[in-house]
Formats: structure tokens, sequence, C-alpha cells
């Protein structure tokens, strides 16, 4: 909630300047979490990037209509993870319509952004336990945040994390030992 | 930190570059002044309170002004104050006195007629007809009202001076018309002919000694008196 004070006494003073360095805070704060979420699903770095900055431009441009006393990293993250599973509903459909859609199938090896992250640590995590690792140790989400975003209990969360962290250990104390 | 989570942090870092930066969407953000539109519509808002309070305001200011006296019309009356004889043969009392001062105001509450009722002390009473105390309470038939309007009879429209001399034409209030408002026993004033203004008026003199102005409207009264008798 501390976004949510920052932008309503950043909207509240009217400075434009001010506004600004309050929009760039929570770009800086969230962009990294909207870029991999997107990217979970849309696979190619361009396409996330693309709906990244459509979800923060649509945050800002319509901040005035926006309800401040809710969550905005959830506003965010629901935003992004809906463009980005819009922009794969589209591009099936373009697909399916499109006669000579057997050459716009997309190329596996042109997810590699994605396959890239996953490569490196599929030996030891799958992709949802990395997804959940990611999220919590890195963008600090909490396990009831990404409960509410993957539609699972806490507890499922807490302990797919608990597993995860194990194999992390048993991974880098391998390597390391 | 543990060890193996910085390591892990490690890796990530070097398979998951962010390279958004604000500055690519700077130029397409739409910063709206909504709040300073709201400001101006509650501004506008209360502007529009303001000039409304203030126009009636300004309204009730020109129906003061302009309704500052309220004549009534006092129902046709068979004694005509201005002739004299007449005046003094309805009268029970014809006195000289002085308006020592306004006592209070009795306001419409629904009785009698619908005009304040002006209550002044009368001092230093000379009778001419009749006889009673040199001290006494005049009622005037009209006044102030809560909005400072005067409403008076159309041939009684002005209230009695304290300090000055008058010479009274009148009766005395019964009992049998007593409401809130109306004392009885108090001498009574419904026409202007009823209340004469001596100007210069000398108590410690004699009728006699007074003024021309004042003997010119005494002597006709005196004269009156005298054919009654």
């Amino acid at each position: 909630m501390k976004d949510n004070y920052l932008l309503r006494r950043a909207l509240k003073t009217n400075d434009e300047e001010t506004i600004e360095h309050a929009f760039e805070t929570i770009y800086r704060k969230y962009s990294g979490l909207l870029l991999f979420i997107s990217l979970s699903v849309v696979k190619r770095r361009e396409v996330a990037e693309e709906i990244v900055n459509d979800t923060f431009l649509k945050f800002y441009n319509n901040i005035r209509k926006i309800n401040l006393d809710k969550n905005i990293k959830y506003w965010l993250v629901r935003t992004a993870k809906n463009a980005s599973l819009d922009y794969l509903k589209l591009k099936r459909n373009q697909v399916e319509l499109n006669d000579d859609a057997v050459l716009n199938v997309p190329d596996p090896n042109k997810n590699l952004d994605y396959q890239d992250i996953i490569s490196k640590f599929k030996t030891f995590l799958t992709e949802d336990e990395l997804y959940v690792v990611v999220l919590h140790l890195i963008f600090r989400c909490t396990f009831k945040e990404i409960a509410r975003e993957k539609n699972v209990s806490v507890n499922v969360v807490s302990g797919k994390y608990r597993r995860s962290l194990e194999k992390i250990k048993k991974h880098y104390r391998g390597d390391m030992g | 930190m543990k060890d193996f989570l910085e390591k892990f942090k490690e890796s990530f870092n070097d398979a998951f570059y962010n390279n958004l930066n604000y500055d690519q969407i700077k130029k397409r953000v739409i910063i709206t002044k909504d709040y300073e539109n709201r400001g101006l519509v509650l501004h506008s808002s209360h502007f529009v309170t303001i000039l409304v309070l203030i126009v009636l305001l300004g309204g009730v200011i020109l129906m003061l002004a302009t309704k500052r006296v309220i004549c009534m019309e006092r129902g046709d009356h068979f004694v005509d104050f201005n002739n004299v004889q007449e005046s003094v043969e309805w009268a029970d009392y014809v006195f000289i006195a002085k308006v020592e001062r306004k006592l209070y105001t009795r306001q419409y509450d629904g009785t009698g007629l619908k005009m304040p009722y002006s209550y002044y002390e009368l001092t230093g009473i000379v009778f001419l007809k009749c006889e009673g105390l040199p001290y006494d309470k005049l009622l005037f038939y009209g006044g102030y009202n809560f909005l400072n309007q005067l409403i008076v009879f159309k041939d009684n429209q002005i209230l009695p001076e304290p300090g000055e001399y008058y010479l009274f034409t009148v009766q005395r209030t019964i009992a049998s018309q007593q409401t809130s408002r109306l004392e009885t026993d108090s001498y009574f004033v419904v026409s202007d002919g009823q209340m004469r203004l001596l100007e210069g008026y000398i108590p410690t003199k004699s009728l006699e000694e007074q003024n021309d102005k004042c003997k010119d409207i005494i002597n006709p009264y005196l004269d009156a008196l005298n054919a009654v008798k």
C-alpha cells in the first residue's frame, strides 16, 4: 500500500514532475516482475516487453479512474497476465484463420528467451517451481500474492517453495562441494 | 543470505535481464489534470453557491430597501380626525403630553390587526378633556417588524417621537378588546389626526404663553371643547 500512498500523494500535487517521478518509481519496481510473468506466458522477450509497456501505459493513462485503494501490484500483474493470454489467443486464431498457417506456426526455437532461463535450471527445478521461487525470492512476492496469481492455496505455494529450496540447496551444495 | 540462494540469484540474473526503461514509454504517458479539474468543479460549485447567496441576500436587501414602509388600509372609520369638532366629540380624553420613550413593540402573533403594536410612555400629561394620571401608556397601531419594515396605517405613518410634545385626542382600550398584544387601559392612536405635534411646546408655560404655532393647533381644540360643554 506504500505504492498507493506514493501515487496518491503525487497525484494530489498536480505537479507533472512529481507525478512523473512516482510513475518512474513504480515502473522500476515492477517492470521486472511483469516482464517475467509475461515472458512465462508468451515466451518471447520482445512481445513480453511490449505487453509490459502497454500495461504500464494503460495504468498511467487511466490512473484517475483506477481505484488506488486497491493493490497496484495485483492490478499490474493481472493486467499484464491477461494481456499476455490475450496475445496468445489472438496468435492462435490468426494461425487457424490463415490459409498459409503452416508457414506461420510459431517456431519453438524462437522462444529462446524464456527457454534460456528455464534451461538453466531445468536440471533441478520444474518450470512451475522456478516460477514460484523467482516470484518469491527475486521479486519479493508473498506466498499469498503468488497463490492468488496462480489461483491455488497458500499452502500449495509455500510447500512448493520449500521443496524447491531443498532442490536448489542440494544442487548448489553439490556444485560447491 | 545463504550461499546457495546467492548462487541461485546470480544464475537467474545472468539468464534474465530486464532492459525495460521508463523512458521507453515516457512520451506516451499522458498526465491528466483531473484532480485540478475536480478542484475547479468544486470551486465553480462554491462560486455558484456564493453567487446564489449573494443574489438572495441582495434580493432581501432590495426588498427591505424598496418596501421599507408597508401601509395598510384602515377600514372606514366613522370619525374624521382631521375635523377637530368631530374628533373632540369622539375622544374620551384630550390632553397634551410628552412622549417620554418607546417601551416595546408587540409583533403580530395572529391576534388583532396584522401589524406590530408599539407602546410608548407618556409623561407630563395636561388634560383638556377628562382627567387621569399625569403619566400613562400609549398604544400606537403600527411599528417595525422583524425585518425592520415599518408597517402602519395609510393615514398614520409617523411614529411618535420620544422627547416631543403632542396634543392627543384619544380613547382607552377596553377589556373586551384585550388580546395577548393589546393591553387594556392604554390610550390608543390609529390616525395621525389624533396626535398633533406641538413644536417648541414649553411645559412650564401656560397654554396662552405657548408659541403661535402651538397655539394655532391647541386653540381650535379648546374652542371645540368649549362648544361641547
